[in-house]
Parts: C-alpha cells; structure tokens; sequence
C-alpha cells in the first residue's frame, strides 16, 4: 500500500467544477459538478469512455480551457499561475512535435520558450534522452523515428522544465501493444525516480489499473465522477502482475462500475 | 475565398474591408486631383464614380467587345482544361510519360508562355481562334500539373483498400483517384483563370480587330479625352476576372464540400 | 531531473530497468517498416533522365527538320527552326545580355518588393485573423485580375522606366504571397497551440517558434510561383511602354516581322526563369531541410 505510505498531502483541487460548451439553445454540458483531489506524488488515472469529459478536465487543470463554474487549486494556486510558471508539463496523445526541430532541439523547446541559455539547458536535454533511451537518436528528425520513440521524446520534453505535474492525455493509445507496455514500465519508473504527480487520461481498464494509485471512474453525458478507486500496486515482474489475480480482481472491480450503468 | 460564401460575420468584414478600398481609392483621387494637382489627374487614379458613370454610359459597346474576349477565353478554358486533365491522366497512368514530360511541364510554368500570344496571332491572324488557343495554352499546363499532383496524393492503404475489394482500375479512379484529385484540380483553375483572361487580351492587344484589348489599347491611344472609357476597360477586365475566378470558387466549394477550409468549424483555436 | 540513480526506499513493484531504445525490438522494427514504406511507395526515383532529354531532343529534331511546318503548314517567316533561333541568339548576344539584366532586375526588384508586402500582410493578418481574414481575401482577388489591365495603369503612375515594371509585379505577386503565407501561419494543429499554450509561450513566441517554421515551405512555394509570374509581368508590362528590355524586344521584333530574334527573347525569358527558380529552390534546401527531407520520401 505505498500511497498510504506517502502524506496525503493535496496537490491538484477540482471543487465543483462543471464546463459547458456550445452557444445557448445548443449546449453540451461537458463535466457536471466534478469534485475530487489528486495527493502530491501520485498516480491517479483519469477512466472512462468517451465523451465523459477526462479530456476536457486534463485541459482544465492545463489552463488551455476554463471552467463554466467551480473552482480547480494546484497547491494554493489557480491553474493559470501555475501554467505561467511553468509547473506542470503535458503529454498528448500525438506526440505533436516540431518536424524541423531533432529529438534534443524538441526536448529544449520549453526551457528555449522560457528564456534559458543554450549553456544552461543544453546538459539537461542530454541527461533527459539518456532517461528515455534515446541516446542513439538525439539528432534525428521526427519522421526518423517510430511511434513509440516519438512518444518518448514527448515525455522527455514534458519532464524539462522539471515540474512538478505532468498531466498525460491517453499518451500511449496510439501505440501498438508491445510499445505500449514498454512505455508503461518506463512512465513508472519515471515516476518512482522523480516522484511527479501524474494525471493520466486513458480509456483503457487494465492501463489504468497497472499503473494508478487510484483510478478514477468518469461515466458520461453529462461527464460525472462514477466513483474513485484505490488501486494496489503488487510487486513483480510485468508478467507476474498481469496475471496475479489482485490484478483481475482490481480490474473487474473497476469494469463492474460500467456495468451497473449499462445494464 | 473561403468563409463569405457561409458565415455572416466574414462576409460584413469583407464588406467593411471593400468599402474601405472604395473610400481610400475615393480620397487618393480627391487629393491627386484637387489637392496635389498633379498633372492629368485622371489618367493616374480618376474618381471612382466618374469611372463608373462613363462605363454605364458606354456599357453597349464595352458589354460587346468584353463579350467577345470573355467568350473566347472561356472556349479555351474549357478545351484547356479538358485536355489538361486527359493529359495528367495518363502521366498517372504511365510512369514513363510523366518522367518523359514532368520535367517540360515544371520548366514551362517558368516559360512567359504569354509572350507565345504575339507569335502565335502572328501566325494564324484569326482572332478569335488565336484568344481560344492562348487561352487553351495558359490553362493546360496549370491545371495538368495540380491535377496529377491530385491524383497521386491518395494514401496507400486507400489504393489497398480498393485493390482488396478486386477494383478494377477504372472504377479506382472512379471512386476514388479522381475524387481526390479534384482539389488539385480546383487549385489550377483558380490560377488559370485569370492567366486565361490575360491571354485574351494579349491577343487582341498584338493587333486583332475586336474585344476589350482593343478599346484598351485605342482609348490610351486617344489620350484625354478617352481616359475615362480607358478606366472603364479596365475595370471590365478586372470584373471578367473576378467573376471567373468567383465561379470556379463556387463549383469547388460545391464540388469538393469535404476540404478543410469548408468544413464547419469543429473546435480549433481559441 | 538532478540524479537518475532511483531511490529505492519503496520497493518497486515492477524490477524492469529502462529499457535502451536500442535494445527495443518493436521500436527497431517500426522504424524499418517506415523505410521500406517510404521508398516503395514511390517506385525508386532513379529519374532515367535520358527519357526526357530523348524527348526534347527529338522535339528539336523534328522542328529543324521543318516536321511542324509540314503538319501545320506554316512557312519560316512564321516559325523559324532552331538553328535560326540559336544564330540570332548568338548574333544579339551583346544586346539580349543586356536586355535580360534589365528585364531580370525588374523581375526580382519586384517579386521581393511584392513578396516582401505579401509576407508583412500575411503575419499583420494572422496576428488579427478576425479582420485580417477579410483583408487576405480582398487580396486574393488581385489573383483574378489579368495583368494587362495593370501595365497601362502602372506605366501612368510610374513612366515608362524600371519602376512601373517592378511596381507591376509586386502587385502581381503580392498577392499569391499573402495568401500563401497566411494559409502556413494559421494552418496550425490544435495539439501544437495546446502544447506551446501549455508553455506559457506569448503570441510573439508562438508565431517565431511555431508559426513562421510551419509556413515556410508554403512561403517557398509562393516564392517559387512569382518567379514565374515576374517573368510574365516584366514581360507583359515590357509589351506597353518601353524602349529596353525582353517583352520591348519581343513585341518590336514581331511588329518587324523578325522572327528568330523573337523567338530567342522567349529562349532567354525562360532560361532566366528556370535559372531563378532553382536558385529559390536552392535557398529552400538550405532554409528548411526537413521539408524537403520528408517530401523526398514521399
């Protein structure tokens, strides 16, 4: 149980916050009244399918949309200092790179945005591909690379800045399988190593169990908190987790909450 | 081109931005006629109004003479197109064909291919067959280039897709390559339009007898007193201009509704 | 990131290390297959370049062996053979040298003053896209009107020198610039706004860092396409009034009936063409090599 191990020291705040979209006559109401906290160095998971709004919320704490009412606290600040001080960093589900810009000139991009000196960043980028292997590839181009190795100059570039919270939109759902479990493990590791608070959005059960502390389960229209859920992680190997029966208990437990809605 | 047609708000932006030009055309004349004093006013930037009083007064004749270029061009728009079109076919067709002419057909658009006009009158001396070659000619090479670039922008797994279900290679391109290339297609005739036009007016400028070239050229010869059926000329050519290259918009907004710049806006910046 | 050794107070629940990407079979794997996708999608483009140069020469061929003249029953005085091209080429060369600087000079004063206009336009217009989509729009129209409508104009405002032809074709290609250039500076994914908005990045830092790198192949191709309508616009505007220059050679010849001399103004208008367009094309590959890395692959 290491998230009991850990202060619940509350890191991210979403109070009451509901987000509607589209003109009047013709609105869609995103999230309805979400409530719930995220504790510092934590792994939390956003679950559900689509149109319950975890994307919309991942951009909410992200200050790229604002809330139609309720309120979102990262430490004792609102969302929008937080971006300006660059304390978070965020993954896409593209990788969305610069094509004109290699692996370690995209890694240096927020630090270049932020005003750093070449001097000054430039050992950071290099000990941030060693971290995600790709030593070998630092001055490829993008289209050099495969998906996967893509995806981690992403999240090579999202750690620059050092922030504290890194906020993931379904990273690896574009990712064939073998990749995809690579990445996990990596993402993990990452985090035991840096202690960063993770949002991670994702539609995928099993993901969201592997690799949360808790998970939380979104149901949709209107887009609502379903129920949060502690998560065990176990020890072991990548195998011997996927196939411990904690592991298909934890996932059945959170597939049953779609099953009472559905049926 | 692409919001007016749709969207309210876009098309009175435009307006405003229009109106604007007519009121600084406006009071760029009112300052070289009555403020500066330039010499011959009018032939520099004459009023507006003025321009357009004398293009109602002698709009018989410059609907005529415009009707004759504007007729001819379109002709060999057409043919142009027609043959344009054929050609990138096969260049899609054969590898061979497009390596053997690509490289001419990349050179020609560096060639003043408009500077052909002159020789060409030269050698047929009938005007009106002489304004539908040019016109044919500008066209052609445009409208070849886009359209190839068109059909062969489809993906691979569109082209497997059609090989699974056994296509045959007429309905490919039925279904499929020619669709794609419709875009590519639309992007050279927007920029043959105008050159077709242009052609026209070469022809009848190297000395045919008739069409709005003519007026042109004979009004800048009379000097003053023609100046403002001068202006009027070239507004009809303008005008011809734009109604063409506004109709080709059109039947691409019709024709290709699934372009990004057309579709409804689904989120995008904020 | 200060130290990558992992503290191990907690005991990790899963004991694989990071993996190296170069020991990652499926990453190595799906680097190849987009290779091989790449190339065999387009047949190997070895250009067997005899094909065209066969077809240029035997184009020549059947022109100086008067093949055309036969088919379409045209006599000499009408279509000179090339060797008569070439012979008046060489007997005017001193002339067509000098004609061609001045034509070239009024060809790329104004397609840089044009551009120059476009491209201002276009940033000025993507900094405030609610009215500067308009104001792009109302200049997209200036690609509709046909350039001869603008020589006799320009020749009034600015006399029958140098600078009415370079004000001729900035006008005419101001306008594919700005159009272009805008079409690059807001064709912009939202994912990237997202990403460079999640950055704190200013307006000014979005438009140098992302912006202007994304339109540049389209500001490329701009440029390349008002080498071409320079030529026609200096020529055009040449037509009208003026004593020096290729389009004054050009139609004086033929008003003369002097053929070859003619026909080599043409030769000359498109070697210069072509010689600039490479040069811009040469200016691209150094400018934005990953576009054009890509666009060979594909």
């Amino acid at each position: 149980m290491l998230s009991l191990d850990r202060q619940r020291e509350t890191e991210i705040r979403i109070d009451d916050v509901s987000m509607v979209f589209g003109r009047k006559g013709r609105e869609v109401t995103a999230l309805s009244h979400v409530s719930f906290e995220v504790y510092r160095s934590e792994f939390v998971s956003l679950l559900g399918p689509s149109g319950c709004g975890k994307s919309t919320l991942l951009r909410l704490m992200a200050d790229l949309l604002e809330p139609t009412s309720g309120q979102i606290t990262i430490g004792e600040e609102v969302p929008r200092e937080v971006r300006l001080k660059r304390k978070f960093g965020i993954v896409f589900q593209s990788p969305t790179l610069f094509e004109w810009r290699t692996v370690k000139d995209n890694i240096e991009l927020p630090m270049e945005v932020l005003g750093l000196k070449k001097s000054e960043y430039s050992a950071i980028s290099e000990r941030l591909i060693d971290m995600v292997g790709l030593t070998k590839f630092k001055h490829h181009y993008p289209w050099q690379l495969s998906g996967g190795m893509q995806q981690r100059v992403a999240i090579a570039r999202a750690l620059s800045l050092d922030p504290p919270i890194l906020l993931m939109d379904e990273p690896f759902s574009a990712l064939d399988e073998f990749t995809k479990e690579k990445l996990q493990l990596d993402l993990l590791d990452i985090q035991r190593q840096t202690k960063k608070t993770i949002v991670f959005v994702t539609h995928s059960i099993p993901e969201a169990v592997f690799l949360s502390d808790r998970v939380i389960v979104m149901s949709a229209h209107p887009g609502r908190v379903h129920s949060i859920l502690d998560m065990e992680r176990e020890e072991g190997s990548y195998e011997q987790i996927r196939n411990s029966t904690r592991f298909h208990e934890m996932t059945a437990q959170v597939r049953s909450c779609f099953l009472i809605r559905s049926s | 081109m692409s919001g007016w047609l749709r969207k309210g708000g876009q098309s009175g932006i435009i307006v405003l931005w229009v109106l604007g030009a007519l009121i600084l055309w406006e009071a760029a004349a009112w300052y070289i006629t009555d403020i500066a004093h330039v010499l011959a006013p009018a032939s520099k930037l004459p009023y507006l109004h003025l321009v357009i009083e004398a293009l109602i007064q002698h709009w018989p004749t410059l609907a005529e003479q415009g009707a004759i270029t504007f007729g001819n061009s379109i002709t060999g728009f057409l043919i142009g197109t027609a043959v344009g079109v054929i050609l990138a076919i096969v260049m899609s067709l054969s590898r061979a064909v497009e390596l053997t002419l690509s490289p001419y057909m990349i050179a020609s658009q560096m060639v003043p291919i408009i500077g052909l006009a002159p020789i060409l009158y030269g050698i047929i001396h009938d005007p009106a067959l002489s304004r539908v070659l040019m016109a044919g000619y500008v066209t052609f090479f445009p409208v070849a280039i886009h359209m190839l670039r068109g059909l062969q922008s489809i993906r691979p797994e569109q082209e497997e897709l059609m090989r699974s279900y056994a296509a045959s290679v007429w309905t490919t391109y039925a279904k499929l390559r020619l669709k794609a290339s419709l875009p590519g297609l639309f992007a050279g005739l927007k920029l043959s339009a105008p050159l077709a036009i242009t052609a026209s007016i070469i022809v009848e400028l190297m000395g045919a007898p008739n069409g709005i070239g003519v007026l042109m050229l004979s009004s800048l010869y009379y000097g003053s007193s023609q100046v403002y059926m001068f202006w009027s000329t070239i507004l009809i050519s303008v005008v011809i201009g734009l109604i063409w290259f506004l109709l080709v918009t059109l039947a691409e907004r019709l024709l290709t509704p699934w372009q990004p710049e057309f579709r409804q806006q689904g989120g995008g910046e904020r | 990131m200060k130290e990558v050794t992992a503290v191990n107070t907690e005991q990790s629940p899963v004991s694989a290390p990071l993996p190296r990407i170069a020991d990652d079979p499926a990453s190595g794997l799906n680097a190849r297959v987009h290779h091989t996708k790449g190339s065999s999608a387009r047949k190997e483009s070895r250009s067997p370049f005899w094909l065209p140069i066969g077809f240029g020469l035997v184009f020549l061929m059947i022109w100086q062996l008067k093949g055309f003249h036969t088919l379409f029953r045209l006599e000499l005085y009408q279509l000179p053979i090339p060797s008569s091209i070439a012979k008046a080429i060489q007997a005017n060369s001193d002339l067509l040298w000098s004609y061609s600087l001045y034509t070239g000079a009024e060809m790329i004063g104004g397609c840089l003053i044009g551009s120059a206009i476009g491209l201002f336009a276009a940033v000025a217009a993507s900094f405030g896209p609610q009215a500067g989509k308009g104001a792009i729009t109302l200049l997209a129209a200036l690609n509709a009107v046909p350039i001869v409508a603008l020589a006799p104009v320009m020749n009034n405002w600015f006399g029958d020198g140098v600078a009415s032809k370079i004000a001729i074709v900035s006008i005419m290609t101001m306008a594919t610039m700005a159009v272009s250039a805008y079409k690059g500076l807001r064709s912009v994914e939202p994912a990237y706004l997202e990403l460079m908005h999640a950055y704190a990045a200013g307006r000014f830092t979005i438009f140098l860092k992302l912006r202007f790198r994304l339109a540049l192949p389209t500001i490329f191709t701009a440029l390349k396409i008002n080498m071409a309508t320079g030529i026609i616009g200096a020529i055009v505007g040449e037509f009208f009034i003026s004593s020096r220059g290729l389009g004054f050679l050009l139609s004086d010849q033929i008003k003369l009936g002097n053929m070859p001399i003619a026909w080599s103004c043409i030769v000359i208008a498109a070697v210069l063409g072509i010689v600039l367009y490479y040069c811009i094309q040469l200016i691209e590959r150094l400018a934005v090599p990953w576009h054009v890395a890509q666009r060979k692959r594909q």
